[in-house]
């Protein structure tokens, strides 16, 4: 088996989805500004030139320029950063889809560039052009900013629900997964959202305006909050539309992601609370500072979405086809009889200071099998999570893995890798003892080994599918 | 490999080999400009600064500053398609040297972002009015963010070749340089700026605009100047190179390619010593240099390729391009891609008739 060992770094005491998933929640926020801000700049040139609202005109021209300077330059460039973190975090995940979804990519890319040159030449010649171009300009640049999240939500919504493509490997399979059209709209109001509350910061800082033009520009601006009112039934859409197993994390089932999709909910409903009570009841003027609270709250709702969403797919990174660790199920059974790092390359860097080769072996296994989701004494730490357990019951534990905990993915290694595992996670506990001496008792191996024969090389969630596939025979 | 680019690779790998050479030649013209074009800001900052400021600003310098935002807008997003081929290509490789430089590789993004934004305020009204010296931080700054970048990328794929001492890199920390190979690409970065920046200037000379003699003088200087530092860094670097990677460079795959980028270099050369002597830009001997500049450019890729290609297991590497190019999706880009240029000329045709007609407003206004 020719297995892709990469080099493995080191994030400290941070695991690397703590990156992956700061930068991430950036790159979307700032995308969903771009995107949402493209419609609603049609919608405002629409006001300006039917007469229907005075001010449209000077505050298009400065809010595009606000697109153009965040979006343009934080969000291209987190785009791309989100690219190479992934690399960083997971090599294999971002091969498989680009493997698998290529030419898509490719297809988001073409309107990527549609995106910035017309985006650019708005902003550069959109003042001295006709209405009738300034709109062509402003739909063509809104229809490839929301067909840009048309493409990448196809293939990240395959992520959690690759739909038929597991068994057929079609393309359109995978991309027109289940959840596809649901995230897709969900996505969209989101977007639409963002725009609205980031205009009424937009609108407080030009000072352009008299406090008259400002109220205007607000309330036409809160109209794109309107759509806010479909968010639970997209949600519940798109709950519905993902795995029971995915579904049960979220819904208690994992106290930090109930939490976070809490807090999605929480923020979501404190926004929209505000917009249809203040600003579309009411007609409640915004000022600069609670439009700015506003869009923090949009973040955190952002934020506690993507971690859901990111969250919900473990123990996979693409369901049922890599684990979190970039192995596949196919490659456990393998991994366990050749041992998981024999073949790796890659030496252990501070090798000297580990006090025998048992534990350096640990050090190796934890880096290739756990070390993407966990540290050793940081957040999500081995010691802080297994520290306390009994030998054989970090033994056991950690053998039947995918059933101590059905998030996690199986143990792909040997035996003697296993115990391992354990003396690092035991002699890190102890807070690294001079003196450690090796564990090679044969009846411990041979227990081991049951425990591993007995949990199977299939993940949970396989191994359900499978048994209701032979209940539905 | 004993055939010239890109036949003798079976048709998958031939294709996609294609594919990323084409859209990195279009991604490396646009980084030749904001690397170069950042460096001349540098350069007549400088000189400003010396002068005390007193000195008029070129027009060079203006256009340079008012379209560099852009470029870089545009250098980033002519980046993401040889990116994607580069990852069907060798993912591996790539992958690997990712991850060997670390954090040095994800600098790249916060000096990138710094860098843009350094641009968009090279080229702010207010900067304008600030000391010479102020100006020529900010440029310096740039020009430092993007040329780290290169270097960057440059070392990367230098890594990427290594496959025998990934293991050590690993252990060790430390890693080959790429920097001998940025200076073929700074000092061939400068002939193309030259001859984008005189696209840029003919199109203001059409709107009546008189471009100085003393400009051209400039662009010619320096783009003859770039000629012949590149042509000395790319012999140094053969020179220097060992034998396989010179065999490699005058091998049957890459020979015909040498003698484009020899010829690239030429007409370039021919044309600046035209354009000096006519002192003027003409539309026909800048369509002839842009196409020396791209042979040389495609020139040089290629040569960059068959030193890759003699480096990786090539052989292990069609079964995965075989792969590739059995998943579906090519028929629905191509159609995208010919919809999205279409829209874009249509964008174009919308920008400059709508220009035409303001300034035809303004005209009669004036009357």
């Amino acid at each position: 088996m020719d297995f892709p060992y990469y080099p493995v770094n080191d994030f400290g005491p941070v695991i690397k989805g703590m990156v992956i998933g700061g930068l991430g929640i950036v790159h979307v926020f700032v995308a969903q500004f771009a995107i949402g801000g493209g419609l609603l700049m049609c919608y405002f040139q629409w006001l300006a030139q039917s007469g229907r609202c005075e001010p449209a005109r000077r505050f298009l021209d400065g809010y595009f320029k606000a697109i153009v300077l965040i979006s343009f330059v934080i969000g291209a460039l987190t785009g791309v950063g989100m690219w190479l973190i992934t690399i960083q975090t997971s090599a294999r995940t971002i091969g498989l889809m680009v493997d698998a979804f290529h030419w898509i990519w490719l297809i988001e890319w073409t309107f990527f560039v549609l995106e910035i040159i017309t985006g650019y030449a708005f902003y550069r010649y959109g003042p001295r052009l006709d209405d009738r171009a300034r709109m062509t300009l402003l739909v063509l640049y809104s229809i490839a900013a929301w067909f840009s999240l048309f493409w990448v939500n196809g293939i990240l919504s395959w992520q959690l629900t690759p739909g038929e493509w597991t068994a057929t490997k079609n393309l359109w399979d995978g991309f027109f997964n289940p959840s596809f059209w649901p995230s897709l709209l969900f996505r969209t109001v989101t977007s639409m959202t963002t725009a609205a509350l980031a205009a009424c910061v937009v609108i407080n800082t030009m000072t352009a305006h008299d406090r008259h033009q400002r109220v205007t520009l607000i309330h036409r601006a809160s109209h794109f909050l309107v759509p806010m009112a479909a968010m639970p039934l997209l949600g519940i859409w798109y709950f519905a539309a993902i795995p029971p197993d995915s579904r049960s994390w979220a819904l208690g089932g994992s106290a930090a992601m109930t939490l976070f999709l809490g807090l999605a909910i929480g923020a979501s409903l404190l926004i929209g609370l505000y917009a249809f009570v203040g600003l579309l009841g009411k007609k409640l003027y915004i000022n600069a500072a609670t439009a700015a609270l506003l869009c923090a709250l949009a973040l955190a709702a952002t934020a506690g979405g993507e971690f859901v969403r990111e969250g919900v797919r473990k123990p996979y990174t693409i369901r049922e086809a890599l684990f979190s660790n970039s192995i596949t199920e196919s490659e456990v059974a393998e991994l366990r009889r050749i041992g998981s790092v024999t073949n790796d390359p890659f030496p252990i860097r501070d090798a000297g200071s580990y006090r025998s080769d048992q534990l350096r072996l640990g050090a190796k296994v934890f880096r290739f099998q756990c070390g993407v989701c966990h540290t050793i004494n940081g957040v999500n730490g081995l010691v802080h999570l297994a520290g306390s357990w009994r030998t054989d019951q970090k033994r056991m534990n950690i053998a039947k893995l995918q059933h101590t905990k059905a998030f996690m993915p199986p143990f792909a290694g040997s035996a003697e890798e296993l115990e391992a595992l354990v003396q690092l996670i035991e002699w890190e506990t102890e807070k690294r003892p001079p003196r450690w001496p090796d564990s090679v008792d044969p009846g411990v191996t041979a227990q081991i080994q049951q425990w591993l024969d007995e949990a199977g090389t299939a993940s949970v969630t396989a191994q359900s599918r499978l048994a209701s596939q032979r209940g539905s025979d | 490999m004993d055939k010239p680019f890109p036949f003798g690779f079976p048709p998958p790998t031939a294709f996609y080999l294609s594919l990323y050479i084409a859209s990195w030649v279009v991604h490396v013209a646009f980084m030749h400009y904001v690397l170069a074009g950042t460096a001349y800001l540098v350069g007549a900052g400088l000189a400003g600064f010396i002068q005390g400021g007193a000195r008029a600003e070129s027009l060079v310098t203006r256009t340079l500053r008012d379209w560099m935002p852009f470029a870089v807008s545009m250098a980033i997003t002519a980046g993401v398609a040889p990116l994607i081929f580069l990852q069907i290509l060798y993912q591996r490789q790539f992958y690997t040297a990712n991850l060997l430089l670390f954090d040095r590789w994800m600098a790249i993004l916060p000096a990138l972002i710094v860098g843009f934004y350094l641009t968009y305020l090279l080229k702010a009204v207010r900067t304008e009015s600030w000391p010479a010296a102020a100006r020529l931080l900010i440029a310096i700054g740039a020009f430092l963010c993007f040329a780290f970048t290169g270097a960057t990328w440059s070392t990367n794929h230098v890594v990427s070749l290594k496959a025998g001492e990934w293991a050590c890199f690993y252990e060790s920390g430390v890693l080959v340089s790429g920097v001998p190979r940025v200076f073929i690409w700074f000092a061939s970065s400068f002939g193309t700026l030259a001859w984008l920046v005189g696209w840029q200037l003919f199109a203001l000379q059409r709107r009546a605009l008189v471009v100085p003699v003393g400009i051209v003088g400039r662009l010619a200087a320096l783009g003859l100047a770039s000629v012949a530092c590149t042509a000395l860094a790319v012999g140094m670097y053969y020179l220097y190179a060992d034998s396989r990677t010179q065999a490699a460079i005058v091998g049957p795959l890459a020979l015909p390619y040498l003698l484009a980028f020899i010829g690239g270099l030429l007409i370039q050369a021919v044309f600046w010593l035209a354009a000096l002597r006519a002192r003027r830009l003409g539309a026909l001997c800048l369509w002839v240099a842009s196409a020396g500049g791209l042979l040389s450019l495609l020139g040089v890729a290629v040569m960059r390729e068959a030193v890759r290609l003699r480096d990786v297991d090539v052989n292990g590497l069609f079964a995965r391009h075989a792969d590739a190019r059995s998943v579906g999706g090519l028929t629905v880009f191509v159609t995208f891609a010919v919809i999205n240029a279409l829209l874009i000329a249509w964008g174009f045709r919308l920008v400059l008739r709508g220009l035409r007609r303001h300034s035809l407003g303004a005209a009669s206004r004036v009357l």
